[in-house]
């Protein structure tokens, strides 16, 4: 049962060719959006065999990402728990009884941080299982150059990586000021 | 002094510190941020005032309404359109009445008999683009279906054109509409309400911003305004979808070398997720708006993932081959 949860398959591992048989996917953001991307990508493990991910954040480890991540009991999610629930992973009501909710009402939105962080040590087991490797790399990517087929993505340590795929998972713009919301002392009356 | 008595709401209380208790708060936006911000400011920093609220109609957003898969969206135009197609000219009092049980079914804090000379207006207008539109003939009803929660899929099948004619004559009611407030928010909201904890109304003109704080002119309905002054300002409108006027560093890299383009709709120019001018470069949630439009929320999160995920493995498996 384990075994069928983790997708796990007896194909052997081996790294697909082409792409010079040594593949690299960069996922850019480590919340919401980068999770259920790797999640993805774990649900199709043995396809990946051999295929190197690496997740870059620069607040990698923080997986509710600004909006799932501050502890306050104040900040609820905004939908139906079970239209959060993931393909295939315990439902995210299930995980929120386990860690103590009991309330009919909307849980709060860190649990919902806590079920991204489950469910990429679920897509991490499930893609190195099958000969993948994943890597979480707590920088901020400051800029992404075309060489070629590839891209070269520079992180704020002086690092530059290649990658095949480039999946830019980097969450919702903050808000802006809109035009004339504001005046500087002017006669309000 | 704009930075240190405004702060933003980009899904995180990194506000929290900046304000102190006591202070007279107004929040811009009724969204999920703006409720956010209201019920932390409420329950947390023990305001002196209560908690205002503006919204773009100076009302309350639906509750479950438009974008909840509970009610029947293609219900409420039906509705709409069989009422005005047997009764035109017809009293909007009467309308409201109408739609009442149609309202009422998915907001129950909605009473027809109260409606308000603005909300009025807000429906006027609704039942006139509706009119319009039934003038126009197709696709009024692809137009106006993009709305709702069947979007993404409407909003691929539409012409440049019938988008370009949503962003001009709907987009403004797709905001005052769009939020389907889960009930439990709303509950909160009407016990609030109700104790004068936090207030709704809308702005009339532009935030002052004056050595004795930041002064607001505040719509009263159903009419008349009033004055009012606050410490702090959290602007709560939501994400910034213009992408040349609001994403980051790397997002305004990739547009100035030639990487990536914006969507006149929000987000990059993109083609099954993948950005037109980079093949192999993808992009999902907020920065695809323009390409799947309603791309809020982890069900659009997972519709992404899984056509990127399609995408990648088929090219590894036609390379390998």
């Amino acid at each position: 049962m384990i075994r069928a949860a983790l997708n796990m398959s007896c194909m052997p591992c081996v790294p697909p060719m082409g792409y010079n048989g040594n593949i690299r996917v960069a996922i850019i953001g480590g919340a919401a959006a980068g999770i259920t991307m790797l999640y993805e990508f774990g649900k199709h493990a043995q396809a990946y065999g051999g295929v190197r991910f690496v997740v870059m954040d620069k607040y990698a480890g923080q997986w509710g990402g600004a909006a799932h991540s501050a502890h306050c009991t104040s900040l609820r999610i905004n939908m139906r728990p079970e239209l959060h629930d993931l393909e295939g992973f315990i439902p995210f009501l299930q995980m929120c009884q386990l860690q103590g909710w009991d309330s009919t009402e909307l849980p709060v939105r860190w649990l919902l941080g806590n079920y991204m962080g489950m469910a990429f040590v679920s897509a991490r087991s499930r893609l190195e299982l099958n000969g993948a490797q994943v890597q979480l790399v707590k920088n901020e990517v400051m800029a992404i150059h075309r060489v070629g087929r590839r891209y070269v993505v520079a992180t704020n340590d002086g690092l530059k990586r290649r990658f095949d795929f480039v999946i830019l998972a980097t969450g919702n713009n903050p808000p802006v000021v809109a035009d004339h919301l504001f005046v500087e002392n002017k006669n309000v009356q | 002094m704009f930075n240190e008595h405004v702060s933003f709401y980009d899904g995180s209380l990194s506000f929290a510190d900046k304000i102190k208790s006591g202070s007279r708060i107004g929040i811009v936006g009724i969204g999920p941020g703006g409720v956010d911000s209201a019920r932390y400011c409420a329950e947390c920093l023990e305001p002196a005032k209560p908690v205002d609220l503006f919204s773009r109609n100076g009302r309350l957003s639906k509750v479950q309404t438009i974008n909840s898969p509970d009610t029947s969206f293609d219900a409420k135009i039906e509705a709409i359109v069989l009422v005005l197609e047997a009764s035109r000219p017809v009293r909007l009092q009467k309308v409201a009445a109408l739609f009442a049980p149609v309202f009422k079914k998915a907001d129950p804090l909605f009473d027809y008999k109260k409606v308000t000379r603005h909300r009025r207006n807000v429906l006027a207008a609704l039942l006139d683009d509706i009119q319009a539109a039934l003038a126009n003939g197709p696709p009024y009803r692809h137009v106006l279906e993009a709305i709702g929660a069947r979007a993404p899929r409407i909003w691929r099948c539409l012409s440049p054109e019938s988008k370009e004619l949503f962003r001009k004559r709907y987009l403004r009611l797709y905001y005052v509409f769009r939020h389907a407030m889960p009930i439990e928010a709303a509950r909160w909201l009407a016990r609030n309400l109700e104790d004068g904890t936090v207030r709704v109304s809308r702005l009339l003109k532009p935030i002052a911003i004056t050595p004795e704080g930041l002064v607001a002119v505040i719509g009263r309905l159903p009419g008349g305004h009033t004055l009012r002054t606050y410490d702090h300002i959290v602007i709560a409108t939501g994400p910034e979808w213009d992408l040349k006027k609001g994403g980051g560093k790397l997002i305004q890299q990739l547009l100035r070398d030639g990487l990536a383009t914006a969507d006149p709709m929000g987000g990059f120019t993109t083609s099954n997720f993948e950005l037109s001018l980079s093949p192999g470069l993808f992009a999902m949630g907020g920065n695809v708006r323009g390409e799947d439009f309603a791309v809020h929320s982890l069900p659009a999160l997972v519709r992404h993932a899984k056509g990127i995920e399609t995408t990648i493995r088929q090219r590894i498996a036609s390379n390998a081959e």
